[in-house]
């Protein structure tokens, strides 16, 4: 019997690999949180979303200060085109094409190309595309958390509204990404506390 | 060894590139950058944008990592869509690149590049993949730090970056790499880095490329008084240099040429005209910037007339020049030794370098005021080389324009009655009138430009619209004045009308009209059609309006008398 034949889980996947990333993640939602505190609790704006509060570049610096910029590495894991709508106000025909399965995105775009066109011939047609990426943020010490983040993009030109959703994407996956670092510490906290490594395998309460 | 380091500055940063220290790349990336590597352009919606181009991204990351220190990795690059529109591609390109460093972290991010109305389909296949890569390139680099343009997602900082003042870099002859440089040990240390706007370096690495130019350019006559007596030289040696570190300027000692040199110079003039050749030191206020005065040397200080006036001078700086003058006597009858044995009479003679120290010393100093050198009208630059001689304003002689290929077209004389002459005639009668002074510019103008082979004159023609007004005329100045002269009105020719003209208020015009070709657009006034064409002849700028209005008040006489 190999040690192989366990099916072992050697990624660090959501849990800290080492006291020095948990000691990184506290220092970055430290940063993270003092930022967002007075924004958070500002009556003014309401309670919104997370990271609409941050902006990715801050979230950047914040892990570069944090980790060091040889701390962490980010990698787009997949990529895909959700949704593509040709809006036109003038016909007030909203053709939509749907993507169900998760084709390589370009055939997808490639085969519907030519209904684009047709809507794209007459003026003032916005498209709007959405876009959805899977980034994976690894910490040095082979800490990892993984997110989705999508975008949206609405512009005259194609072209551009697929840029900007992709970009979009990436950077809003990247952001969850850090962003997810919280949830990583709040477990380790839960399992801690039940006492989840000190008691044999998976919180078993040894006798 | 390490001591000897630190005490050179220049050899502790090359010393700092190859310092791949984890910190140290750490507190480089922390920074943000300064507005010379920002460039800003319209994004979507007007809004102005700013962005890191390309090449400086990938400078700055070299500088930063090193040229080693860091790679990438073109992931996946996808053609999204390619439209074609009559006969017109538009093209959207996805790019994933990994950066990776030395130690293995990496980065990486989508770019997107979008080419429209592209007519060729493999120009718009290549440029939307090339920007598409770049694009991600730099978005995968933005993740390292601010310095390598995260900082500019930051609106605050963007709108801070505006205010901040910078030069931009100069070109450097001598920081390229060339075919056949072997990297040599010293200039390493001091040149090593093109992209990098260390003060020190530039300044030196520009001082040596001024000094290869200027020594080019050393020769710079005065023109000094019509007798050759008052010949006052300047030498210049290391005990001057001294004082003209004074003006604050480097580039002033790279002026400085070997005394040999100089001497050939002058002695090889012994026997010249007023305008013996010397070298004139042209000292800048100190308060001008480094680069200023480079630019300021570059454009004036050519092989043409350096009139000491057009360099503003403070009263101490005055001071110091005829306390150079005073000091370097001494040198001057060494120079007296050699020279002209004219100018050895004058031992007492000094360099006028200004208008104002002119002027100082007429006030308080007891110099002979013979001595004071006078702008010289007649003297010849030795650069330019003419045929004829220029001092004088006249027509060019015929066997001249015939060697040029330049001949008057008799037959446009054969209906009309000569004009010169009757102008001459006014002329005769009086002085003041326009008319005759225009003309007058006709001729000396023709003379001058055909004299210097280009013989291009501009005539704003104001038959035409603004746009068409200017004709070149390439190679026969006089046919074109002739050729105007047909186009005019006849009548206008007659001598009534001239002496209608004489009637008028006399228009002042002092001095001689200057010449700017540009200007005469201006001047163009499409109601005066006929009778304009008069003036359209003369290339003066300078208050053809008038003129103008004195023409209309002719025609308006002569109709009122008819």
């Amino acid at each position: 019997m190999g040690l192989k034949e366990f099916d072992f889980v050697d990624t660090w996947l959501n849990r800290p690999a080492s006291d020095w990333s948990l000691k990184r993640i506290s220092i970055l939602q430290s940063k993270i949180e003092k930022y967002t505190y007075k924004l958070y609790n500002m009556n003014k704006f309401g309670r919104q979303n997370l990271s609409k509060l941050v902006p990715t570049h801050l979230i950047l610096q914040f892990a570069n200060e944090s980790f060091g910029f040889n701390g962490w590495s980010s990698e787009i894991v997949s990529f895909s085109i959700t949704d593509i709508k040709v809006a036109n106000p003038s016909n007030d025909n909203n053709s939509t094409i749907n993507s169900k399965d998760k084709v390589s995105h370009t055939n997808k775009i490639m085969g519907q190309e030519s209904t684009i066109n047709d809507c794209a011939n007459e003026d003032q047609v916005m498209i709007t595309v959405f876009a959805e990426s899977k980034i994976i943020v690894t910490l040095k010490d082979g800490t990892k958390t993984d997110s989705i983040g999508f975008g949206t993009g609405t512009m005259s030109s194609k072209g551009l509204a697929l840029a900007k959703a992709k970009k979009e994407s990436v950077s809003n996956g990247l952001k969850w990404a850090f962003l997810n670092f919280k949830n990583l510490l709040d477990e380790h906290e839960i399992k801690i506390k039940s006492k989840f490594y000190k008691d044999g395998l998976y919180g078993t309460v040894s006798r | 060894m390490n001591n000897n380091n630190n005490n050179d500055p220049n050899a502790k940063s090359s010393k700092s590139r190859f310092n791949t220290s984890i910190d140290d790349i750490q507190a480089k990336l922390e920074k943000k950058l300064g507005p010379e590597y920002i460039s800003k352009r319209l994004g979507y919606g007007n809004n102005r944008v700013a962005y890191l181009e390309g090449w400086k991204a990938i400078n700055l990351a070299n500088q930063i990592f090193g040229y080693n220190g860091w790679s990438t990795e073109v992931k996946s690059v996808t053609i999204d869509f390619m439209d074609e529109k009559q006969g017109r591609y538009f093209i959207g390109c996805t790019a994933i690149v990994r950066v990776t460093l030395t130690d293995g972290t990496f980065r990486e991010d989508i770019g997107y590049g979008t080419i429209d109305n592209e007519k060729r389909k493999a120009l718009a296949f290549e440029r939307a993949k090339k920007s598409a890569v770049t694009d991600a390139l730099k978005r995968s680099l933005r993740g390292f730090g601010n310095a390598l343009g995260n900082c500019l997602y930051d609106k605050d900082f963007l709108s801070k970056i505006d205010k901040v003042k910078f030069d931009p870099p100069d070109f450097d002859e001598n920081n390229l790499l060339r075919f056949s440089d072997e990297v040599p040990n010293d200039s390493l240390a001091m040149s090593s880095r093109p992209n990098t706007l260390s003060a020190n370096g530039e300044s030196q690495s520009r001082q040596q490329q001024k000094k290869r130019k200027i020594e080019t350019v050393q020769k710079v006559n005065i023109p000094m008084t019509s007798n050759s007596k008052n010949i006052t030289n300047e030498e210049k040696n290391n005990n001057n240099n001294n004082n003209f570190n004074v003006y604050n300027n480097k580039k002033i000692n790279t002026i400085n040429t070997n005394k040999a040199d100089t001497n050939t110079t002058t002695t090889n003039n012994n026997t010249t005209r007023t305008g013996d050749k010397s070298t004139v030191i042209a000292a800048p206020v100190p308060s001008m910037t480094n680069t200023s005065i480079n630019e300021y040397i570059e454009n004036y200080l050519d092989d043409s007339l350096l009139m000491s006036d057009d360099l503003p001078l403070d009263d101490d700086d005055i001071n110091t020049i005829t306390n150079i003058a005073n000091s370097s006597n001494a040198n001057i009858t060494n120079i007296n030794n050699n020279n002209n044995k004219d100018a050895s009479t004058n031992a007492d003679s000094i360099l006028i370098v200004s208008a104002k120290t002119l002027q100082n010393l007429n006030d308080g100093k007891t110099h002979n005021s013979n001595n004071i050198p006078v702008f010289d009208h007649t003297y010849k630059s030795k650069s330019i080389k003419t045929t004829i001689d220029q001092s004088v304003s006249k027509p060019l002689p015929r066997d001249i324009l015939k060697e040029r290929g330049v001949t008057a077209q008799e037959h446009v004389y054969n209906g009309i009655q000569s004009r010169e002459r009757n102008i001459d005639e006014v002329t005769n009668a009086n002085n003041n009138n326009g008319t005759s002074i225009n003309t007058n510019t006709t001729a000396s103008s023709a003379t001058i430009n055909s004299t210097n082979n280009n013989s291009t004159i501009n005539h704003t023609n104001n038959n035409n619209n603004n746009n068409n007004n200017t004709t070149t005329n390439n190679g026969n100045p006089l046919k074109n004045t002739n050729n105007n002269r047909h186009i005019s009105n006849p009548a206008s020719n007659n001598n009534t009308n001239y002496n209608a003209a004489n009637n008028l208020a006399p228009r002042k015009e002092v001095g001689r009209p200057k010449i700017a070709y540009l200007n005469l657009r201006n001047h163009s006034n499409p109601r005066n059609t006929n009778v304009a064409t008069t003036n359209t002849t003369s290339t003066t700028t300078h208050s053809s309006n008038n003129k103008n209005s004195n023409n209309n008040s002719n025609v308006s006489d002569k109709s009122a008398g008819n």
